[in-house]
């Protein structure tokens, strides 16, 4: 004891013998055990590449900061970076002749930087991980409003991802705080050549007869313009396309066009009419025709249809009660398909693709194809929905809402993946629409051509006793076209014979079962006075109480055509009158007769 | 002398008032080893403790998740899951979980342990005889043989363990060993172990439920096929098919019915199969279980209060994990018979599968409307003589076709077992599946393909089978098109090119390994193909 009291009367040494104990009182204490604690260590995308051990990304983040773009990628915010790497920017110092970051005009590292960025606008998305890439261009443009492509390809038995074909991915999906970092191996250089130029330049011995047609027609100097803004896609076709259909030269090409064209005279408007066909206004790669049905070409009142089949990308098949035209496959294999320019996208066509007069054709415009949910890329992958909460814009639907509401899920998107009778919806898939939210509803409707048609509405009713809605067609420098007012609430009337429903505007639209829920009502005649797409204005004129209406299909069919047929299975296929009834999907189902047919 | 004291006090006290349990050794969750081991009802114990591992949810998962995911045969839903999704995508990074591997190495370890402590017990209890000993072992190392064979198919290179992990004093880092020499290390094992296993136990549960003879000879049939050594992979399904212990239930195809043209000229026959007797074949494979078909089968108990059911999981109908692929269903497995579409083969629509569901482990009966409720499990079936049949008649297709020589005798022989499959089941005859007088083995090899995606539908075969088709002889003589075949019947169009372009490396075929495994074990390293993430 005699020590102890010593060693106390030390202030030092209590003070020592005190944290000691107070150490080992609280050494053991188990506060962590059996507890998740997350701290976060992410990084922002130069932080990411400061911090790296190898530096190996480091000259980009000089061009950056000589660009002032440091602040951007240390910001919170989305973004997808394209980064490369020091020998890739080394590379390209080399061959510009500029020996350092430093000497490179400011100018230049902008474009740079701009280029190799992709900002995502909105908090709910995410960056592009490599797991979102598809063989064609990324769903936004980069900040120079250009277009990155990505495509996966054998290199020497290692499977790479390119990006614009220039550079390939050596790291992908590093992850930081504010985005992906895609490390490539060369600085990404946007297409010099413009549309036209490169087709100028495409190899004689193939491709003399498109050529000459673009040549002749002005179209190679029209695509060649860097002034203008505008994005064009152009359809390549070759010397062996021509010939399969016998047509060695640009006169024979004419002769041929007489037939198809019969209302365009004179040999030149022909050609021109033809080379204007090859070209769509817009960026279509691949993947984007794969989710387009019809666009319009650049010929006036002439559209190109696209069709996916197996693992081909068909142009223009045509099936009709009497006419089978087989599709013109897009050539994915060649060098030439999904080829960036300047100022857009040249595609080949494996085959003789031209303009063709026909008269009008019904269009079965399922409202679920809105680009904002077939740029999703869960899109109908039965995995896939747009819940009320979301307020999801879309570009094509323009949204008036009801006095005294505020803006909060008017429109939302469904998928049904199994078949229910009560659910059969076209494609599996419909918009709920709110209608008591809002006052109007405009559509942009798909592209019509010229011709006059009866439009129905097809939808599973709203679970209320009225929900009427007037609709009007507007075409630009025409008169709106008011149609009817269809409720629905309505059932449809499964007691009456088919033909005289038809007679009071009201049809079955689907092949399977015959359900009062799912309804079909004609909602007037219009006349489309041009080839193109046009608007169709929705007014509410009766709210209903709130309950949700679902919207599958607006039908626009010739007056003179079949109005009951075809119908559609839930896999979105058309069905004709007399199909037997284990052709329609599901197979093992039995179908529901119409009152008339028993 | 101070100073020292005060070192002491630092001493004692640390001493005192670290972890109260740090010199007390034992677990306090378990039971301590050295305790456990001293009775061959401890080891039986254990070794029905290794079946029962097999039941765990995340096991079942990898078996379905494995073998069908990366096929075309099932879709993603709404309720997939990113992870699922990803893989249908052909998206497959080493973060997705669905590559974890971790149950199977559970399994492993368990097994390790009966091997091991086996021969300590039989020290200890002179009751425990030399033929239950050798049982016990055996068993054991054919469960150890199956979760390897899934990991080298499923992955190509693992850690091969063989000793049981007890302490901390052992390296659990073990790096890979090569594919090729697992599978020959399998194969030894089983043929060494085989004369030990029972040819059938107690009762028929148990001989379904529990390795026999021939379980362990059909496993060995796998493998030695998937080694392509048909010789041996023939032998075995030759000896289990001679052994008269398993038969397939036969359906009653009626009498021939003519099919007539316009003119009332004769063009075909077909059969209407007795629908009482395809409801009683379903019951017998997928509800009832245990049936003569059955080789080896998991068996979950029929009802049970609290297991997790992963079949109810993944395949239920109000929030399905996993749809059946019905448009390639419908258009591509089960063709119609293009002359009387009600001449169905028995195992398409409405047994596989119904309405997008996954059938045979949604419904509770072939014809009826009634589903499964939770926690009324069906049997998992790894082994059937169906399978044996078959993977006879893929043998019998690739010894003719060596060297060139399309030998027409075992080429009919391997045609006859093919019908034999497809006549029970009234499969569609077209041009597909008429060989002609003189047989093409090509033609043969992709009717042995198709029938095996119509037999085995949702039986977590379907990617094993294409792989095992396309990397024969080194991916050589245009396999690799089954792979492309597979990328158009799964792929979502916008993934389809990149995905083909996948398939032509061949390390894309296997999994990656999981990030927290590689994380964990520093000797691991990456599959090639996933590298780059």
């Amino acid at each position: 004891m005699k020590y102890a009291t010593k060693i106390f009367r030390s202030p030092a040494a209590a003070l020592l013998a005190a944290a000691v104990l107070a150490l080992c009182c609280a050494s053991c204490r188990d506060d962590m055990y059996g507890k998740t604690f997350l701290t976060s260590d992410a990084v922002m995308i130069d932080e990411y590449i400061m911090q790296e051990e190898e530096q190996s990304m480091s000259a980009f983040l000089e061009i950056a900061d000589r660009a002032n773009f440091r602040d951007m990628l240390h910001a919170y915010g989305i973004y997808t970076c394209f980064v490369p790497s020091n020998e890739a920017v080394s590379a390209y110092l080399q061959a510009a002749g500029v020996p350092s970051v430093a000497e490179l005009p400011v100018e230049e590292c902008a474009q740079i930087v701009k280029y190799h960025v992709v900002r995502h606008e909105f908090e709910d998305q995410v960056a592009f991980a490599s797991t979102d890439f598809v063989n064609g261009r990324l769903p936004l443009a980069t900040m120079l409003a250009k277009y990155l492509t990505t495509r996966t390809v054998n290199d020497n038995g290692s499977i790479v991802i390119q990006v614009n074909r220039q550079a390939k991915i050596v790291q992908r999906d590093i992850q930081a705080a504010n985005g992906y970092i895609h490390k490539i191996d060369c600085v990404l250089i946007p297409p010099p050549e413009t549309c036209g130029e490169r087709i100028a330049g495409l190899p004689d011995g193939e491709y003399s007869i498109f050529k000459e047609i673009m040549r002749v027609t002005g179209w190679i100097d029209s695509l060649s313009n860097k002034a203008d803004s505008a994005w064009y896609s152009v359809l390549v076709q070759s010397n062996a396309a021509f010939l399969e259909r016998g047509i060695p030269d640009a006169d024979s090409l004419a002769r041929y066009l007489r037939k198809a064209l019969p209302s365009v005279t004179g040999d030149s408007e022909l050609l021109w009419y033809f080379a204007a066909y090859h070209c769509l206004r817009g960026l279509f790669y691949v993947v984007d025709l794969s989710n387009a049905s019809a666009l319009q070409s650049l010929a006036p009142n002439q559209a190109l249809t696209f069709k996916v089949k197996g693992d081909s990308l068909l142009v223009n098949e045509y099936i009709n009660k009497d006419i089978y035209e087989r599709g013109i496959p897009v050539s994915k294999n060649s060098e030439y398909t999904d080829l960036s320019c300047y100022n857009g996208v040249l595609l080949e066509v494996d085959g003789y693709v031209g303009p063709q007069t026909r008269g009008p054709q019904a269009v079965f415009w399922d409202v679920a194809e809105q680009p904002e949910i077939l740029k999703d890329s869960r899109f109908r992958k039965s995995g896939f929905g747009i819940p009320w909460d979301v307020a999801q814009t879309y570009s094509e639907i323009k949204m008036t809402l009801a006095s005294g509401m505020s803006s909060y899920g008017e429109f939302g998107y469904g998928f049904q993946s199994a078949y229910s009778n009560n659910w059969q919806v076209v494609n599996r898939d419909y918009l709920t629409i709110r209608w008591y939210r809002l006052a109007r509803v405009d559509f942009t409707l798909p592209l019509l051509t010229e011709g006059i048609y009866k439009v129905w509405v097809c939808f599973r009713r709203a679970d209320v006793t009225t929900c009427r809605v007037r609709a009007t067609l507007m075409q630009d420098g025409q008169d709106d076209q008011p149609l009817g007012v269809v409720n629905f609430s309505e059932y449809y009337d499964t007691e009456t014979a088919a033909a005289t429903l038809e007679g009071a505007g009201m049809k079955r639209y689907m092949a399977k079962e015959r359900r009062g829920e799912l309804n079909a009502r004609l909602w007037g005649v219009i006349e489309v006075k041009s080839t193109g797409r046009h608007t169709l204005r929705c007014d509410v004129i009766d709210r209903g109480r709130n309950t949700d209406m679902f919207l599958d299909m607006i039908q626009f069919i010739p007056v003179n055509d079949d109005q009951l047929w075809p119908r559609f299975d839930m896999m979105g296929n058309a069905i004709y009158r007399g199909t037997p009834c284990e052709e329609i999907w599901p197979k093992d189902k039995a179908c529901s007769t119409d009152n008339d047919d028993h | 002398m101070k100073k020292k004291f005060l070192y002491i006090i630092v001493a004692a006290l640390a001493a005192a008032t670290a972890c109260s349990g740090w010199l007390d050794m034992r677990p306090y969750d378990g039971v301590v080893e050295d305790d456990y081991w001293k009775t061959k009802e401890d080891v039986h114990a254990m070794v029905i403790g290794c079946y029962s591992s097999l039941l765990n949810k995340n096991m079942v998962n990898n078996f379905i998740y494995w073998g069908e995911a990366r096929a075309d045969m099932i879709a993603a839903t709404s309720a997939s899951g990113a992870a699922l999704l990803y893989i249908t995508r052909g998206e497959i990074t080493p973060d997705n979980a669905i590559v974890k591997w971790d149950e199977f190495y559970a399994t492993i370890n368990q097994c390790n342990k009966v091997i091991e402590k086996s021969a300590v017990v039989k020290e200890l209890d002179l009751t425990f005889d030399d033929r239950l000993y050798l049982q016990y072992v055996a068993e054991a190392t054919a469960i150890r043989s199956l979760m390897y064979f899934y990991l080298v198919r499923s992955f190509k290179d693992v850690p091969l363990v063989l000793q049981a992990s007890n302490d901390d004093t052992q390296d659990y880092y073990y790096p890979k060993t090569g594919g090729e020499a697992i599978l020959d290390s399998l194969a030894a094992h089983l043929e060494a172990v085989l004369k030990d296993l029972p040819i059938a136990y107690d009762s028929n549960d148990q001989s379904k439920g529990r390795i026999t003879y021939w379980a362990a000879m059909a496993l060995l049939a796998d493998i030695y096929l998937w080694q392509e050594n048909y010789e041996k992979c023939n032998e075995m399904c030759r000896q289990i098919i001679a052994s008269g212990q398993f038969s397939l239930i036969p359906v009653n195809l009626g009498e021939e019915i003519l099919v007539r043209d316009n003119t009332g000229a004769a063009i075909d026959t077909v059969h209407y199969a007795s629908a009482a007797d395809a409801d009683y074949l379903f019951d017998q494979l997928y509800v009832t279980g245990n049936c003569v078909e059955s080789i080896f089968e998991l068996q979950f108990p029929k009802q049970h209060e609290s297991l997790s059911d992963p079949f109810y999981d993944l395949f239920n109908t109000t929030r399905p994990k996993i749809a059946s692929n019905d448009l390639l269903l419908d258009e591509v497995i089960f063709p119609e018979d293009e002359h009387d579409k009600e001449a169905k083969d028995i195992r398409g629509s409405s047994f596989a599968y119904k309405n997008g569901y996954v059938w045979k482990y949604a419904g509770t009966s072939r014809s009826g409307n009634t589903l499964r409720v939770e926690r009324t499990f069906p049997h998992w079936i790894v082994y059937r003589y169906a399978d044996v049949i078959l993977m006879r008649a893929e043998a019998l297709n690739q010894l003719a076709m060596q060297g060139n020589a399309n030998d027409q005798t075992l080429l009919r022989e391997a045609y006859g077992l093919v019908q034999q499959i497809r006549v029970r089941a009234n499969a569609v005859d077209n041009s597909d599946s008429d060989m002609g007088a003189i047989i093409n083995g090509k033609a043969l090899e992709k009717l042995i393909l198709d029938e095996r995606a119509r037999e085995l539908a949702f039986e977590g075969k379907r990617w094993y089978d294409v792989l095992r088709f396309a990397r024969r002889d080194n991916y050589g003589d245009a396999n690799r098109e089954y792979l492309m075949q597979l990328a158009i019947n799964s792929a979502p169009p916008e993934k389809l090119a990149s995905l083909q372009v996948k398939y032509t490396s061949n390390w894309f075929c296997y999994w990656p390994i999981h990030v927290g495994t590689i994380e964990i074990n520093r000797n691991l390293t990456q599959n090639e193909f996933y590298l780059q993430y």
